[in-house]
Parts: structure tokens; sequence; C-alpha cells
């Protein structure tokens, strides 16, 4: 298929992080997965030895997707061979994301998080369960 | 099933985007297929309260 043309005069990104992208060019196929393990607490603690063992389900569960494999007779002109874009401004690319400028044939992006919050102190213990309630 | 699209003429000016997160995607062009997945696990068990335990150790 062929495709277009993309232009952009300028762009900005501050942070990107876990297995985000930014790709100015053409490419084929992306596939990106991102496991995260998050703890939340309510004190600074950090113990390094801690999620060496994770096997929580979430991690391990299959996705099922739909196929795309259907018969689909497409077909498109293309009036002007390219996408004009000035200017784009982006603050953060997180967790598996894809920020392309340039064309594509297959993406897959593909992102597990699972979150704990530890509370110790008792005045945080009755705002956390309010906040859940 | 057909499908039959007509690209003009396609120019922006500004776009401004706070965060791209959990495998979403930006994209200035074109593509054939796009999978995006995100499982997302916070349930009310995960919420503990107590002293610290260390999870998942070795």
């Amino acid at each position: 298929m062929l495709k277009r043309i993309s232009k952009v005069e300028r762009i900005g990104i501050q942070i990107l992080t876990f297995s985000s992208h930014l790709l100015i060019g053409d490419s084929t196929i992306i596939n990106a997965k991102s496991d995260t393990f998050a703890v939340k607490r309510d004190k600074e603690l950090f113990l390094e030895n801690e999620g060496d063992v994770i096997n929580y389900g979430i991690f391990s569960l299959p996705l099922i997707l739909p196929p795309i494999d259907q018969q689909i007779y497409y077909r498109n002109q293309h009036m002007c061979g390219c996408i004009v874009v000035n200017r784009i401004n982006i603050l953060g690319a997180t967790s598996s994301s894809i920020i392309q400028i340039g064309s594509n044939k297959n993406i897959y992006l593909e992102n597990r998080r699972k979150e704990i919050r530890q509370i110790a102190e008792p005045e945080n213990i009755q705002k956390a369960t309010n906040q859940t309630e | 099933m057909i499908l039959e699209v007509i690209n003009h003429d396609l120019h922006v000016v500004n776009i401004n985007i706070i965060a791209i997160a959990s495998s979403s995607a930006v994209l200035v062009g074109d593509t054939d297929s796009m999978q995006m997945v995100c499982a997302y696990d916070s349930p009310s068990s995960s919420l503990l309260i107590g002293p610290f335990v260390p999870i998942a150790t070795r």
C-alpha cells in the first residue's frame, strides 16, 4: 500500500519512559511490551530485593485480541501525498506507548500493571479507606 | 466488506498532549493495523494495611 509522507516542523517531548518510543521515519512492525509492578507506600521505603519473584496472574494471563485477518477490500486514494503538522508538544510518554512520525504496517502494544498500596501510619488508614469507598 | 478511502489535504497547525500512557499511540502517518492491550490490576485486596512487609522476595 502506498503511504503518505509525514512532515513535522517542530516536536518537543519532555519525558520518555518504560518502553515508550519516539520513532522518526517509517517502520514495518512494532511490538512493545511493558510489565509494571507498582508498590505505593505512605513512607519512603525501598527494599531492593523486592519483586524478584512475581507470580501474579496479570503477568501471565492470555489477552484475547480480535483477529486482524478479516477479508476487507480496501482501496485508498491520496489526493495529497503528505501530512503536515507544524508543531507537536508532548509532556510525557510512558508504559509501552509510541510516538511515530512516519508510516507503519503493524503496531502491537502491550502493558500489564499490578498496583499495591501499603499503609502503616494510623492517620493514613482512615484516608485510604475513605478513598476506596 | 468494501472500504474506499480518499485522503485529501491534511494540514495540522498545533498538537498539545499532556501524557501518552498505557500502550497508546500518537501516529503522524499511515498504518495498516494497530493492536493495543492494557491490563491494569488494582483490586481492593491490594490495599494492605499494617506494618511494611517485603513483597515477593526470593
